[in-house]
Parts: C-alpha cells; sequence; structure tokens
C-alpha cells in the first residue's frame, strides 16, 4: 500500500529526508496552482512553492502524529506568502480594484480566453474570499479543515463560500458582458405557464 | 425545508458534502422552489466554471533540484567511518526485511498474536532503524541497547551517563525497544509511552522517567493512565500523547524493533552492541564496555 502523506513527512522528520522528494512530486503542482490561481503570476508562484518546500524541510520537527499534512502544508503555505510580500510591502496576491471595463461578449467563445476572464475575476474578488473559495472548489479540503486553517466555524466558512461564489458571478457577469441567463430562468417559466 | 434553511446548506451541496436526510431535502426543495432552484442553479454553473481556468504547469525540475540540494546540505557528510556506518544500517535493514518476509511466509509471528498489527510504516522503518539517540550523532562507536521498560535490570542509565562522560566524542548510544510482551505486560505500553513523549520532543524525558518509576507502573492494571499522569508531569499535550500512546504507527515503529532485535539474536533484555557486535555483558558492565571502547578506539585511530 502506498504511504500516505503523514507517514511521509514523519519518515523525514525522523531522518529518512530521502521521502522529503516523494512528498515534492505529489504536491509541487498543487500548491504552485493554490498560488497561481491566487495571483495569476507563474513566476512568482514558483518561487514560493520553493519557499514552502524548504520551511517544511527546517520545520519538519514540528510535524508529529497528530499532525495532518495538507493542512499544516497549507497553513506554510498561507506563512510564506504573508511572509514574502510583507517584506516586498505589496501584495500582488492580494490586489482587486473592480475597474476592469467589460470585455466584448463575442470574446467569450473560446476556452482559453474564457478561462482567463475567470481568472480575472477570480483576482477582482476580495483576497479573503478568493483564498477561501480557492481552497473550498480545488484544494479538496473539507469546510472542517479550512475553519481549522483560518481559525473560524465551520459554519462561518459556509456561509463565506456561499457569498464568495455569488460575488464571483457578479464580477464575471460585470467584466464577461455575458447577460445574466441565457435560458428562461425556470421561475419565469413557471410564472408564464401559470 | 425553508429557503433560508436551502441557502444555509448550499456550500455543501455544491461542494458535494451534504449528508443524508438534508440532501434529500434540499433536492427536494429545489425541486418545488423556483426561485432557490434558479439561485443554486447559477452557483453551480459558476461553480462549475471555476474548473475551466486553465494553470501552467512549470517544469518543476529546477525547483526540485534546488530542494533536493537543501535536504543533501543536511544530510550526514560523508566520513571515514561512514561506510562502516552504513553497513550497520543496511544490516539492521536487511535483518528486519527478513523477519518481515519470514513473518508473511509463516503467517505468524510471536508478537502478532496480540492483536490485529499495523504493518510497518515509513516513519516506523525510519524511526526503528535509528532508534533514540545519546551523544554525539556523528560518533565514531556506536553503542546499540535493546531494552524493555518493565526490566528491573534494564536500567543502564548509569552505565551509559558515566560511558558519555568518559567518550564525550567517540560514543552515540542507540535505544531500542525489545519489550518481552510474553512475561511482562505493561512493557508495550511502556514503550508506547516513551515513543508517545518523543512525538513531542520528550522521548528521553519519559526513558528516564519510566525507568525512574518502575515500581510504580510495572505492575499497575493502570498503567496507561499512569503514563499520562507522567506525560502531564512532563508538560506535554496531554491529547497528543494519548492519541500517540494508541497509534498504531508508535506500535509498528516498536514491533519492528523487536523484529529486528530477534534477526539480531537477542534472547533477553537488556542486549548490547557494539558496532553491530552483540556484547556479552555480566556483572562490571561499565568496566567491560569501557574496556572494549578503548580497544575500539584505538583500533580505529590506526586505521
Amino acid at each position: 500500500m502506498e504511504a500516505t502523506d503523514n507517514d511521509l513527512m514523519l519518515a523525514v522528520r525522523y531522518g529518512d529526508l530521502d521521502q522529503f522528494g516523494v512528498l515534492f512530486d505529489r504536491h509541487h503542482q498543487r500548491l504552485f496552482d493554490f498560488f497561481y490561481r491566487l495571483s495569476g503570476d507563474s513566476a512568482s508562484s514558483e518561487d514560493l512553492v520553493q519557499d514552502v518546500f524548504l520551511r517544511m524541510f527546517r520545520y519538519r520537527k514540528t510535524f508529529d502524529t497528530s499532525s495532518e499534512f495538507r493542512g499544516w502544508m497549507y497553513h506554510i503555505a498561507r506563512t510564506a506568502r504573508v511572509d514574502r510580500f510583507r517584506s516586498e510591502k505589496k501584495d500582488p496576491l492580494l490586489k482587486h480594484d473592480g475597474t476592469e471595463k467589460p470585455a466584448s461578449p463575442l470574446r467569450v467563445v473560446e476556452s482559453d480566453e474564457r478561462s482567463a476572464l475567470l481568472q480575472r475575476a477570480l483576482l477582482q474578488l476580495p483576497p479573503d474570499k478568493r483564498e477561501l473559495l480557492i481552497l473550498a472548489r480545488f484544494e479538496e479540503m473539507k469546510y472542517e479543515q479550512i475553519a481549522s486553517l483560518l481559525n473560524v466555524e465551520v459554519g462561518t466558512v459556509k456561509v463565506r463560500v456561499h457569498r464568495a461564489i455569488a460575488e464571483l458571478r457578479e464580477i464575471f457577469l460585470r467584466i464577461s458582458g455575458e447577460k445574466p441567463k441565457c435560458a428562461v430562468k425556470k421561475s419565469e417559466k413557471i410564472l408564464r405557464t401559470t | 425545508m425553508r429557503c433560508e434553511e436551502v441557502r444555509e446548506n448550499i456550500a455543501d451541496y455544491l461542494a458535494k458534502t451534504l449528508r443524508e436526510p438534508l440532501e434529500s431535502q434540499t433536492s427536494e426543495h429545489l425541486k418545488q422552489c423556483a426561485s432557490c432552484s434558479d439561485e443554486f442553479d447559477e452557483l453551480r454553473t459558476m461553480w462549475a466554471d471555476l474548473g475551466e481556468i486553465i494553470v501552467p504547469s512549470p517544469d518543476p525540475s529546477k525547483t526540485r533540484a534546488a530542494i533536493l540540494a537543501a535536504v543533501a546540505h543536511e544530510s550526514p557528510a560523508p566520513n571515514r567511518f561512514q561506510k562502516r556506518r552504513f553497513d550497520m544500517k543496511e544490516a539492521l535493514r536487511a535483518a528486519a526485511i527478513i523477519v518481515v518476509l519470514a513473518t508473511l511466509a509463516t503467517g505468524a509471528s510471536l508478537y502478532l498474536r496480540r492483536r490485529e498489527t499495523p504493518s510497518p510504516s515509513a516513519p516506523a522503518v525510519a524511526k526503528a532503524e535509528a532508534g533514540h539517540v545519546r551523544g554525539v550523532p556523528s560518533a565514531p562507536i556506536i553503542l546499540a541497547e535493546y531494552g524493555d521498560y518493565e526490566c528491573l535490570s534494564c536500567d543502564s542509565r548509569d552505565m551509559v551517563r558515566r560511558l558519555l562522560q568518559k567518550y564525550p566524542d567517540a560514543i552515540k548510544y542507540e535505544y531500542h525497544h525489545f519489550p518481552l510482551t510474553e512475561i511482562h505486560a505493561n512493557a508495550l505500553p511502556a514503550a508506547m509511552a516513551a515513543e508517545a513523549a518523543g512525538d513531542q520532543g520528550k522521548f528521553w524525558e519519559m526513558h528516564d522517567l519510566l525507568l525512574a518509576s518502575h515500581a510504580k507502573w510495572s505492575h499497575s492494571p493502570q498503567a496507561k493512565q499512569l503514563f499520562s499522569d507522567m506525560a502531564k508531569q512532563l508538560g506535554l499535550d496531554e491529547n497528543k500523547f494519548n492519541h500517540s500512546l494508541e497509534s498504531s504507527t508508535t506500535e509498528a515503529g516498536i514491533l519492528l524493533d523487536m523484529k529486528t532485535g530477534s534477526a539480531l539474536g537477542i534472547k533477553g533484555v537488556p542486549s548490547f552492541f557494539m558496532d553491530g557486535k552483540k556484547l556479552e555483558l555480566g556483572p562490571g558492565a561499565f568496566e567491560q564496555v569501557d574496556h572494549l571502547i578503548a580497544d575500539r578506539l584505538k583500533m580505529l585511530q590506526a586505521r
């Protein structure tokens, strides 16, 4: 049976340093995705991935049998990101000005362009909501794990996820110039038939 | 179910983490309530659309190389004793593998009778190989002990302390577990208590405390409770300690130590090895080991 992340990290902690390469192979893309979705910046995301793995290695003694690797990794990832941009006095990950002009609806047909629009919409979401949404949607983290990571109640996470996705939709519609609904709303249909 | 309740459940519904009967109730409501259904459809579409964001896949080779270089930097530096230490480690690993294979082949083992036994995991193997160390990790001579906390003769603390005082740079003392579970009911839980404390960085503190308070817990039916009290006394996080005390990972490491010890021919405890060679010690153990270390150092220096 394949060793779990926790087993591998404990092995590293107790001196089997070779296992750290296995953890890198398993998680480097996931971490890169996390930073990239937050920032849209490939170069800084790569730097942060390296920083996180170096920190995990440096702090390996703090990982114990009661730890959960994924939560521990994201905790370090968030700290690394904050430290990095505190030292640079600005955080390109946290920018959002909401001043994007609407794009032509015709441009929304190609999947690459749609991807870019979605990324732009995500970047215009307030940073706390953006991070929460990325953790919930892409990082395969349960709401309980996110709550623990962000140090808030599980119920709060759920409410915020709901608000974040609703707000993201508003932003996306605004910058894409897309009409709110292409199909007839079920509620309208019901109204017409009654 | 009311619309407000459905909204509370939307995050779980999107993430497909809503449990029954809430999922059925929410689905039913969405079929009936056009307003909620519209809102949910819109959010679900957005949730799905997020998956369309294209993320590049950069070549990880440079980052990987930088990280592995940092890892290699912390690995022990090669020296004239490294080959010998490596051989010892390989011997232990081979012995462990042989025993594990033999166990699998026969389908039975002395220690597997207790209850369902966990497989040795990567950390268990790493811990069992490394043992717990006192003295200089890079010292030229390895003195390894296989001990049982419930065994009255296993308190080698005084001997080890005197040896480490006399040869501060020459000895690496390793402690490995060999609880005689057939005759000492509390020996395995005691070893697990030491490991559980080790998970919080206080293996040696618990090791010393277990040996010092042997009379108190060795025949107690509430030994685990006493170990928890000792953990508290050492300032450990009690919940974490109790979790480790019951953890199959903790147990697997100890079982691997025992299997390795068996493969090395241990018949009783305590058993000592110097650089992989079993020592036959009688009364006056300190003087005997002292003499052997002195001889060994002379031999190493002459090379």
